[in-house]
């Protein structure tokens, strides 16, 4: 149980390699925080860092109170659980849990209940006196997890931790994993590629790009207002659909065109946007689930709506991905299954106006 | 196992009065003679589990064990590593099969390796560097064992590490094969960034770390030259894409872009630089390419 701290931290390898550059975050006691990005943005190395297993080139990290820059990982109150989780395979569940505490020469008593109690929690109990080459993927997953456990670290440190197991059981872990967390009650920060796995874990995810932060914030805030247009783009799934528009005002109207299309902008939003941006080239974006085909929908917004041409139906059974050409731009839809839409039909769509995002394109931030 | 116990407790015997046998796990004479009605105590030689018997009270049976098997594993370890080095003619029969790692690290292991594997066959070899030699038969499980032992380095001790796996042995000669094997790929392993090598599985390494200096220099600038026409981002596409095997799926979802995206990608790679990942030669090429720059 510990907050973390990280202060300006830069980590640059040999070679001039900037891998995490000017990185702050508060995580707070208890706190379950996804670092989540594409390959190679530095998540890898963020969690490192905290671990104290890359040693950091600039900035402060703290655990609790403590400054842990010049402290070796052993005495950082962490424990990390590996992509790789390798077990020994001639030692028992026990042994393999037990180990660390033995190296720290606890006493018997005190190793036997923490291993017991790991493994009552984790549910693997009837497992401590088998060998490895006699678990599932999912039971050694949890041994991995239970090595962790009995240290009681103050802050435990996952690197994509699920990524070597099938689908199907990875989907599974995450939600043992979040249970986990609820009952240890102890700070979690979790590195993972899979936007979906830090949606539906982190109490807040950091999204990160080439070594810097793009967004903090929680799940629902990212997905409802991410900050900038890579934040936009990765979150979510179909991706969000983004159209260059221009933004400009017509009898006290607030509109967007893109093509010969032009859809009003809700009052609401309206007020929130800087002037300065009338008559200007902006990015919006809209999510999938908000394109309507409902006819009756489309009836009661008509300023919302448009005529789009279908290239293909992908009927995913309880929704439906309609992707569609307007004007060059690839729109891609997901609509009520009962949809009726065809490849090659000219259909009317309609954006959820309430919905829409902007982006500045220059600096590619969200401007309100 | 037999023949060199035979030789090493001769140097006892005459000063004992107790006879005593033992056997292996699966239950066959490894020394002395039968002993019907014997006491039976465990004792490990080498970290392994071995079964002693001899015809004395229970009482004193387990310390007649422990000094039994303190007077082995002295002596057979040194033996062993004696025969190793050539410092030794190895004696017929060969002990047991075994596996071996060499470990380089600054860190101070040697509890921990005894923790973890109970044997004397630790030892000490010069440039920070420990042979350990493990009673197995498997190689997959001294790989499983070598990668939980990087682990637990990295959490206890935070020291960077090599380790290279030799082969497993079943004669004096294939263990000083494998013994030398180690040392190369120990050698080796800066040079690929890894910590965690195996001789056997570096051919592909070896063979590129032995072209010669000048012939290496052209390939690369040749492909270089072609390579630094595209930016940084097509780079990193072609790197994650050798990475995933050329399983455009798993590359895609890396670095996050739509198939078609990275199949577009591909296409202006290939336009600008006449270089395919699609194609099998031309994928190889960068492979290289990638090893060796
Ligand atoms: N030991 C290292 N030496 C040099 N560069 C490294 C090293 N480790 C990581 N990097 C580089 O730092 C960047 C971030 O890597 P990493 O933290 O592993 O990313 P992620 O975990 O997000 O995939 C990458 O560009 C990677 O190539
Ligand atoms: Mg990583």
């Amino acid at each position: 149980m510990a907050s973390v701290v990280l202060k300006n931290v830069n980590k640059i390898f040999p070679g001039d390699v900037k891998a995490v550059i000017d990185f702050n975050l508060e995580i707070k006691d208890k706190e379950f925080v996804v670092l989540v990005g594409p390959s190679g943005c530095g998540k890898s190395t963020t969690l490192r860092m905290v671990a104290g297993l890359e040693e950091i080139t600039s900035g402060e990290i703290y655990i609790g109170d403590r400054l842990v820059n010049d402290i070796p990982p052993k005495d950082r109150d962490i424990a990390m659980v590996f992509q790789n989780y390798a077990l020994y395979p001639h030692m028992n569940v026990y042994d393999n849990m037990a180990f660390g505490l033995k190296l720290r020469k606890l006493p018997r008593a005190k190793i036997d209940a923490r291993v017991k109690e790991a493994a009552r929690i984790l549910g693997i109990e009837d497992y401590l006196n088998r060998k490895p080459k006699a678990l599932s993927g999912g039971q050694r997953q949890r041994v991995a997890l239970g090595r962790a456990i009995v240290r009681e670290p103050k802050v435990f440190l996952m690197d994509e931790p699920l990524s070597n197991l099938d689908a199907k059981l990875r989907v599974l872990m995450r939600t043992e994993l979040s249970k986990l967390h609820n009952r240890l009650q102890t700070t979690f920060i979790y590195v993972t590629h899979d936007q979906t796995e830090a949606m539906t874990m982190g109490d807040r995810i950091v999204v990160m790009k080439d070594g810097y932060v793009y967004q903090v914030d929680t799940p629902k805030n990212i997905y409802d207002h991410p900050a900038n247009i890579f934040v936009a783009s990765f979150i979510g799934s179909p991706q969000m659909n983004f159209i260059d528009v221009k933004l400009f005002a017509e009898s006290d109207k607030l509109y967007v065109s893109f093509g010969n299309a032009k859809l009003v902008i809700p009052d609401e939003i309206k007020n929130k946007i800087n002037p300065s941006y009338m008559g200007k080239e902006v990015v919006m974006g809209i999510r999938p689930e908000d394109i309507h085909d409902e006819p009756a929908l489309l009836e009661r917004y008509p300023e919302y709506c448009f005529y789009t041409n279908v290239d293909v139906v992908e009927l995913m059974g309880s929704e439906t991905f309609l992707y569609m050409d307007f004007e060059g731009n690839t729109l891609t839809a997901r609509v009520d299954p009962g949809s009726s839409a065809q490849p090659g039909d000219k259909i009317k769509i309609g954006f959820n106006m309430n919905k829409v995002h902007l982006f500045d394109k220059d600096t590619t931030n969200r401007i309100f | 196992m037999q023949n060199i116990l035979n030789k090493l407790l001769d140097g006892i015997i005459p000063c004992l009065e107790t006879k005593f046998a033992i056997t292996d796990k699966k239950g066959h004479l490894i020394y002395g003679g039968d002993m019907e009605k014997a006491m039976q105590s465990s004792i490990r030689i080498c970290g392994a589990k071995f079964t002693l018997l001899a015809d004395i009270p229970p009482s004193i049976l387990k310390d007649f064990g422990l000094l039994v098997e303190d007077y082995i594993n002295t002596r057979l370890g040194s033996k062993i590593l004696d025969c190793l080095l050539g410092k030794e003619n190895p004696p017929e029969g060969f002990p047991f099969p075994c596996g071996l790692l060499l470990i380089k690290s600054p860190g101070k292991l040697e509890d921990l390796l005894y923790e973890l594997f109970k044997t004397d066959l630790i030892f000490s070899m010069p440039d920070t560097t420990l042979l350990v030699i493990l009673q197995l038969d498997n190689l997959n499980e001294l790989k499983e064992i070598s990668q939980a032992l990087l682990d637990s380095i990295n959490e206890e001790l935070c020291v960077k590490t090599i380790i290279s796996i030799g082969r497993i042995s079943h004669s004096w000669e294939e263990m000083s094969m494998s013994f030398k094997e180690a040392q190369k790929a120990l050698d080796f392993a800066p040079k690929i960034n890894s910590s965690i090598v195996s001789y056997n599985d570096m051919i592909f390494e070896r063979l590129l770390l032995s072209i010669p200096n000048e012939t290496r220099k052209n390939f690369v600038n040749e492909i270089k030259q072609k390579l630094d026409l595209l930016d940084k981002d097509t780079r990193k596409t072609i790197r994650v894409v050798l990475d995933c095997n050329l399983n455009m799926s798993e590359a895609a979802r890396k670095l996050y872009i739509h198939r078609n995206t990275l199949m577009y990608r591909l296409d202006k790679i290939a336009n600008s630089t006449g270089l395919d990942l699609r194609n099998f030669k031309d994928a190889v090429k960068m492979e290289i390419f990638k090893e060796i720059q």
